[in-house]
């Protein structure tokens, strides 16, 4: 069983038979409660539903507990908790205009982008076979996203809020939502130019929003404040002893360091100028997280980290205030900053690109260039999930299910704009085909070489970089495409 | 075809449908000694890989005969034999003579489960496909519908184990519909090597093909058309059977080991006609054996004539599978010896004729994987079964639109009812009784599933459920029938389903002995997926 639903029974055991003291306190798992005050609170309301199914997993000492009813209690709170998403999706196609006119429904842009993401390949792995509650946190996003699109930007601001306190990942990309609704909401016009009009500033409108994230916070936090317990709970939340990469490298710009280091240690060795002493024994890949020391390149600080991300997500952030362009110029926004921090992050985890992927299917329907960033980004990202499920008879399964997701994404995407010039050029074309050959040695030759034993790590280490390749070059298409588009969204808006 | 990546997409649903079923548990895990089909399989893998071919269907002190003998046609044990050649590749354990026999272990499950989905991927699936692709008159987009509808039959996937037959057939069918007859009575011999259960089918098959020889003339093409069929059925049987050949006590044995004649009129509950009278009278006491056999067999040439005799003397594709449906459940419900899974012989001619009477089949084709509710719940499938059925639902509703086609035209019950007016003019609720009918039967369904599954039996009734199933399967077999081949053929069996069909239950449970209802039921983990 994987460690995951190991993670949420744990969490369910902590909330349910502890007082809210001891919540970020508890210790005897060590997978301890590291989500926000919400989230825990939400464990509390499953675990009341979760003891009429089965007392036993409520015990905090019953490590790794499992039964068939335990197992059937949380399949079916992710399934019912994903009821959020269905509707967040629904909201979200209408937003979608659907000027082109089709008399097929398989061929509207609403349809196809109900698809994208109900079968997203990933969310469907992640939540349903790994484990996690990610559906309907994505559905709180999706949600205040569709808000915003339909000007409801304090219902947005308040999800987004509420949604923070559910999990922190999302901070990556609330500049985007602070940045948007300062300039887009607090300013209500613009010069004819689009420059910023100063003297149009709204004081009401900053305060009630800033009343509304501080309440929230308040609800969340509040407790905690009086218990004088927040630097605890901040210290669980954001774990910086954690090393750089998780147990499988995401497939971001330090899987790239860290396989040149790893390569470049391995050619010192064979050339006799590296001392084999020196060198660390821990290997990266073997499953746990751990520190990774370099042994060639600089090692990477938490610091490093953060400068790096913070670098690449400040030019969007300056286009999305001196180039606004509605909903959709924050959306790219949002999707940049949840990239660039992918990209640089400190201990970032391959399930993240998820953050940039759905978000970004909203975009693919509306303009081709759109839709072959995604289609890159969504084959490359999904695929770097693979390593997630190891085991053979997922195999299958993941392998179906991703062909499925692609083909359908890519063809029906091809259909919508089959009017434009072709998604992708030979060299991408040619990029995403490689995929199958890597699958196929990963999976299928590799264990049976002798390899195997030397060097477990060649698959992981294979697909990490591979993917990252392609991922950076999505970010780099985005933010090229940001910066180099013409502002249609002004015209369309008004 | 402009929708390729529907059609594909479709394909790979299917696909992973079928194998998230199958991370599931299977027939006879872990029950000793004799486990279940899934030991069965492996056994004749072990034997067929051991054994010369002359010992195969013979009980010697390496293969014994009690313990899940051979008992289907040589095409199975060929296959055996190629998987045995793959699992020695992998395991030699799993294939071990004598030494393996119950073996379990994940690793191996995934073999199985692999040797089936390969062969429903090479045979069965690409069948459905093209089926779909040569229907006529009907738009791209229904005919995707069609393939997702017959790829997410629940009752197959389920079952999972006959595969590779009822593949077979579908090729047969194809191959003779479009007009490849060689190629379809081809496919169909070897379907028939398969597992003697396609005899079934054969009579349609064969009158079909004979009607077309008449009508191209009994003196010029149709002759030699006939005798080319006549080469063809000839060869692959001699192909198929050469081994066996060579002695005559050998053939003689295998033809003894597929009909097993020697076993009772029916096994456990089957929603057949026996089992249904049997509630009032003890057939199989009163009648001797051979009377029995006799019986069965008359009644059933006696049920399937008239839909033979027709398509006959009007060969047409339609009519090919209407006749197709109706010979196998006149099959499934007169003939000796039936078993609860023999229903997937009717429903796979049903499928076929899906898009053309949706309402209809899909009724049918929910009854009937309901109706091997007691064999899934016997193999802890129930959480796999309840999922795929709702999506099969789901899946035919929206692309049908079932509910909105239940005019008598769209039945096919014009003839019927017109005919019927004649005599009653105010006959015109017919397609609104058939509605109520069918929501009540899905009522039952549900409600009875339910029960089953929470409730345990009364004491003295164990077998109340698994009866209760059974007759909801004959009584909303009518329905079908009767529409099948026009109002002057049918009206004899009607009658004689209806009053089958409705017996007080509590008494007949009181008269069946075999307990198949286990309470123990587990639910399987790791199907938690609703299909959107």
């Amino acid at each position: 069983m994987c460690t995951n639903f190991e993670v949420h029974r744990n969490w369910l055991a902590i909330t349910h038979s502890l007082p809210i003291s001891q919540w970020y306190y508890e210790a005897t798992s060590e997978w301890t409660l590291d989500y926000p005050p919400f989230f825990a609170w939400f464990e509390y309301a499953l675990s009341h539903v979760a003891k009429y199914f089965d007392q036993e997993m409520l015990n905090v000492h019953n490590l790794n507990y499992s039964s068939s009813r335990t197992l059937l209690f949380q399949r079916f709170s992710v399934i019912f908790t994903d009821a959020l998403f269905v509707y967040a999706v629904h909201e979200c196609c209408k937003c979608v205009d659907g000027k082109k006119a089709c008399k097929e429904l398989t061929e509207k842009p609403k349809f196809i982008l109900s698809v994208l993401l109900l079968w997203n390949f990933g969310l469907l792995i992640v939540d349903h076979i790994h484990f996690q509650y990610n559906g309907f946190l994505f559905g709180l996003m999706l949600l205040s996203i569709a808000r915003l699109f339909q000007k409801r930007h304090m219902e947005g601001a308040f999800l987004f809020a509420v949604l923070l306190h559910f999990k922190h990942i999302y901070l990556y990309v609330a500049p985007a939502y602070g940045i948007y609704l300062l300039r887009s909401y607090c300013f209500t016009a613009n010069k004819p130019d689009g420059s910023i009009r100063w003297n149009s500033f709204s004081f009401v409108r900053l305060i009630s929003l800033g009343l509304t994230v501080f309440l929230v916070s308040a609800l969340s936090l509040g407790p905690f404040l009086a218990l004088n317990q927040l630097p605890q709970v901040f210290s669980r939340l954001f774990p910086f002893k954690r090393g750089l990469c998780h147990a499988y490298w995401a497939p971001n710009f330090w899987a790239v360091y860290n396989a040149l280091d790893k390569v470049l240690s391995v050619i010192g060795l064979q050339l006799k100028l590296l001392d084999p002493k020196k060198i660390p024994k821990a290997s990266m890949t073997s499953g746990l997280v751990q520190q990774f020391q370099h042994t060639v390149l600089p090692s990477v600080t938490p610091l490093v980290t953060l400068i790096c991300t913070l670098i690449a997500i400040l030019p969007s952030i300056f286009c999305l205030w001196f180039k606004p362009q509605g909903p959709r110029g924050f959306l790219r926004c949002l999707i940049l900053c949840a990239l660039s921090s992918f990209m640089f992050g400190w201990h970032v985890h391959e399930k993240a690109i998820l953050l940039a992927i759905l978000p970004m299917s909203l975009l693919s329907v509306g303009k081709a260039g759109d839709a072959s960033i995604f289609l890159i980004l969504s084959t490359t990202g999904h695929y770097s999930l693979f390593p997630l499920l190891f085991t053979a008879p997922e195999l299958p399964i993941k392998i179906l299910l991703m062909l499925l997701f692609t083909i359908y994404s890519i063809s029906s995407l091809k259909t919508l704009f089959r009017k434009e010039k072709p998604l992708f050029n030979w060299m991408e074309t040619f990029y995403l085909l490689g995929l199958g050959p890597l699958e196929v040695f990963c999976e299928f030759v590799f264990p049976f070489t002798s390899w195997k034993l030397k060097y477990p790590f060649i698959p992981l280490l294979l697909t990490s970089v591979y993917c990252a390749v392609g991922i950076t070059y999505a970010w780099f298409k985005l933010y090229v495409s940001v910066f180099t588009d013409p502002p249609v969204g002004k015209t369309k808006k008004q | 075809m402009e929708k390729w990546y529907l059609m594909t997409a479709v394909v790979l649903l299917g696909l992973t449908v079928r194998w998230t079923v199958s991370l599931n548990s299977y027939s006879g895990a872990g029950k000793p000694p004799m486990f279940g089909d899934y030991e069965a399989q492996r056994h004749w893998q072990e034997i067929t890989f051991n054994l010369p071919i002359k010992q195969w269907y013979f009980n010697s002190s390496d293969n014994n005969l009690q313990y899940w003998g051979l008992d289907y046609p040589p095409l199975t044990a060929y296959h055996s034999l190629l998987c045995a050649y793959v699992a020695q590749f992998i395991n030699p354990d799993w294939i071990a003579l004598h030494s393996s026999r119950g073996y379990e272990s994940q690793a191996h499950k995934l073999f199985m489960r692999a040797t089936v989905l390969i062969a429903d991927l090479l045979i069965y699936i690409p069948a459905v496909v093209l089926h779909c692709c040569c229907l006529k008159e009907i738009s791209t987009k229904k005919k995707i519908a069609n393939a997702l509808c017959i790829l997410l039959y629940p009752g197959l996937i389920l079952i999972d184990y006959g595969h590779f037959h009822l593949g077979l057939a579908l090729w047969g069918v194809l191959g003779v519909s479009c007009d490849w007859d060689l190629l379809g009575s081809l496919a169909f011999c070897l379907a028939v090597n398969y597992k003697q259960m396609e005899l079934y089918h054969s009579l349609p098959f064969f009158c079909f093909l004979l009607g077309k020889c008449f009508k191209k003339g009994l003196k010029g093409k149709g002759f030699v058309l006939f005798v080319k069929l006549a080469g063809t059925v000839v060869a692959s049987f001699t192909l198929c059977w050469l081994p066996f050949f060579t002695e005559r006590a050998q053939a003689l044995q295998v033809l003894r080991r597929l009909f097993p004649v020697d076993r009772g009129l029916f096994e456990d509950k089957v929603a057949n006609i026996w089992c249904s009278v049997s509630v009032f009278l003890k057939i199989k006491d009163i009648l001797p054996h051979h009377v029995q056999i006799i019986v069965s067999f008359c009644l059933t040439l006696l049920s399937l004539l008239p839909a033979c005799v027709k398509l006959t003397l009007q060969p047409s594709p339609k009519g090919f599978r209407f006749t197709l449906v109706s010979c196998a459940l006149s099959f499934f419900l007169f003939s000796f010896q039936v078993h609860e899974k023999s229903i997937l012989l009717v429903s796979l001619p049903v499928c076929l004729v899906l898009s053309e009477i949706p309402f209809m089949s899909t009724w049918f084709l929910l009854v009937s994987t309901f109706s091997m509710l007691p064999l899934l719940l016997k193999d802890d499938l129930l959480m796999p079964s309840v999922v795929t059925t709702m999506a099969f639902f789901i899946a035919c509703a929206t692309s049908f639109s079932i509910f909105e086609k239940t005019s008598e035209e769209e039945l096919r019950l014009k003839s019927f009812s017109v005919s019927v007016r004649k005599h009653l003019p105010r006959f015109t609720f017919l397609p609104r009784i058939i509605q109520h009918l069918f929501i009540i039967s899905v009522i039952t369904m549900v409600l009875l599933t339910l029960m089953t599954v929470t409730l345990d039996p009364p004491q003295k009734l164990p077998d109340l459920f698994s009866v209760l199933i059974s007759t909801e399967l004959t009584s909303a077999n009518p329905p079908l029938l009767l529409r099948k081949t026009g109002p002057e053929l049918t009206s004899v069996p009607i009658f004689l389903y209806f009053i089958c069909g409705t017996p007080t239950t509590a008494w007949c449970a009181k008269r069946c002995h075999v307990r198949t209802q286990d309470s123990n039921w587990q639910t399987p983990g790791r199907q938690s997926r609703t299909y959107t």
